[in-house]
């Protein structure tokens, strides 16, 4: 696979391009935390993280590389892992008798989302995080997922989201979250 | 109560897919209706709910996808141990198999007379493989040792005599013999325990967190992960009185760093030579 076609099969939400591109880096992407003080666990999250902003920015179709791949996600391995450092060194600043502030509601409320999507049956999981978190068009939706058109993609989308908010509405109401 | 049209205009300014006109209008409108605000606050939520599940999907999915592990500046004293028993089972294996070849074969070279005597020169040659260093070597040194041929590997030995039993490395082996080995084996003088793993073993499949990671916690060993009951082993090898702990799951093996309460994935060994002797270690233990 050449680079073009690696990211064009990324554009359109192939996760197998996905998993070539993380194997084909890991070892550059993770020696460069490794090198500036990281760990091998913090090396690959960071990795990680890098490779699922470039996958969203690609799938949603806001991405227009200018440069090779793999310079890109080694900038935003860079930016990350600067923050990640920046992040210790705060704590390690902070004092330790400080207070810390636990907004528990909002954890509760941000639990029973999760609970609630878990919920929802594999094709609908799929419809909806294509569409929220991957911003996917319609169209690829309807390819990945094999739905006859985008109106079967969009009438799907419809339900699933419209079932999500029920369940949730559902929870809050039951706990006495909903403003 | 959000009408469908609304829904659909909270869908795209939450996206970020409204025009700038567009957002300016809903905006506006957004700010006299106190019902769309907390519409937009419940939407707005939920999709940070599904973009929070997908991340977390994602990266269990790359986490499921085998790779070399790095070579870490700070190489682990356990991957240091490790190392130095595939290094010592090359260099035993090499003499292993030069003895073999010495003892049905009279017509020797001319370089294979000269190795009784020859190990001070020969540590001049091979520093690589003789050195005590050896016990730590980094990777370039370990692709060095498996590309020696064997009658530069049999160098390494001391003057050995006749008598001296020499065998290729083998953990299940050292179970009895640990002391007569040659000096430079000292670091694989392994101890393999008679009876199951020392180490109590548990599983936590609920966290979310942690999909296939581990952890040595006041004694205990934590697999983090949906493992499957009764298809995982924990092997132990003991090594100048430090264990060295492996896991056996699905066909792969884990080596399982002791240091540090830090939980931490599990990466599949890919290390040809070291797979074999584990493979090799793991039968033995399989028959008795």
């Amino acid at each position: 696979m050449n680079e073009k076609e690696i990211f064009e099969r990324i554009c359109k939400g192939d996760e197998k391009a996905l998993e070539f591109l993380y194997k084909k880096y890991y070892r550059m992407m993770t020696k460069l935390v490794i090198t500036n003080s990281g760990t091998e666990d913090e090396a690959r999250d960071i990795y990680q993280d890098a490779l699922i902003v470039f996958w969203q920015k690609a799938t949603s179709g806001k991405l227009v590389l200018t440069s090779k791949i793999s310079t890109y996600i080694y900038s935003i391995c860079q930016n990350l892992w600067r923050k990640e450092l920046d992040r210790k060194k705060r704590l390690s600043n902070e004092e330790k008798d400080s207070p810390v502030s636990l907004d528990t509601e909002t954890a509760e409320r941000d639990k029973i989302i999760l609970q609630c999507i878990e919920q929802l049956g594999d094709t609908c999981k799929k419809v909806l995080m294509y569409y929220y978190f991957d911003e996917m068009s319609m169209q690829d939706i309807a390819d990945v997922l094999g739905f006859a058109n985008t109106d079967t993609a969009k009438t799907k989308k419809y339900k699933c989201k419209k079932k999500l908010d029920d369940l949730v509405k559902a929870l809050y109401s039951e706990r006495d979250f909903l403003d | 109560m959000a009408s469908e049209k609304d829904l659909e205009l909270l869908d795209d300014y939450i996206r970020e897919r409204l025009s700038d006109v567009d957002r300016a209008a809903f905006e506006n409108k957004l700010s006299g209706d106190a019902d769309l605000q907390r519409e937009l606050k419940f939407q707005q939520r939920i999709t940070d709910g599904l973009r929070q599940a997908r991340a977390a999907q994602l990266k269990t999915m790359l986490n499921n996808v085998p790779v070399a592990a790095s070579v870490p500046a700070q190489t682990t004293m356990l991957a240091k141990v490790a190392g130095g028993i595939v290094l010592t089972g090359l260099v035993a294996t090499g003499i292993f198999f030069y003895v073999n070849r010495n003892e049905s074969a009279p017509a020797l070279e001319p370089t294979e007379h000269t190795l009784p005597n020859t190990a001070d020169s020969a540590v001049a040659d091979s520093n690589n493989t003789t050195s005590p260093e050896s016990a730590t070597p980094a990777p370039e040194n370990r692709a060095t040792a498996k590309s020696s041929s064997p009658a530069k590997g049999t160098s390494a030995t001391p003057a050995t005599s006749p008598d001296d039993k020499i065998k290729a490395y083998n953990p299940a082996d050292e179970q009895t013999a640990t002391e007569s080995t040659a000096p430079q084996a000292s670091t694989v003088n392994a101890a393999i325990p008679d009876n199951g793993p020392s180490v109590t073993t548990e599983i936590d499949r609920t966290n979310s967190k942690y999909t296939f990671h581990y952890q040595f916690k006041d004694g205990k060993l934590m697999l983090y992960g949906a493992f499957e009951k009764n298809l995982y082993e924990i092997l132990e090898i003991f090594s100048d009185n430090k264990r060295t702990t492996f896991l056996f799951y699905k066909s792969n093996y884990y080596l399982l760093n002791e240091q540090g309460e830090d939980i931490k994935a599990l990466a599949p060994i890919r290390d040809e030579a070291l797979l074999q002797k584990l493979s090799e270690y793991r039968k033995n233990q399989l028959g008795k």
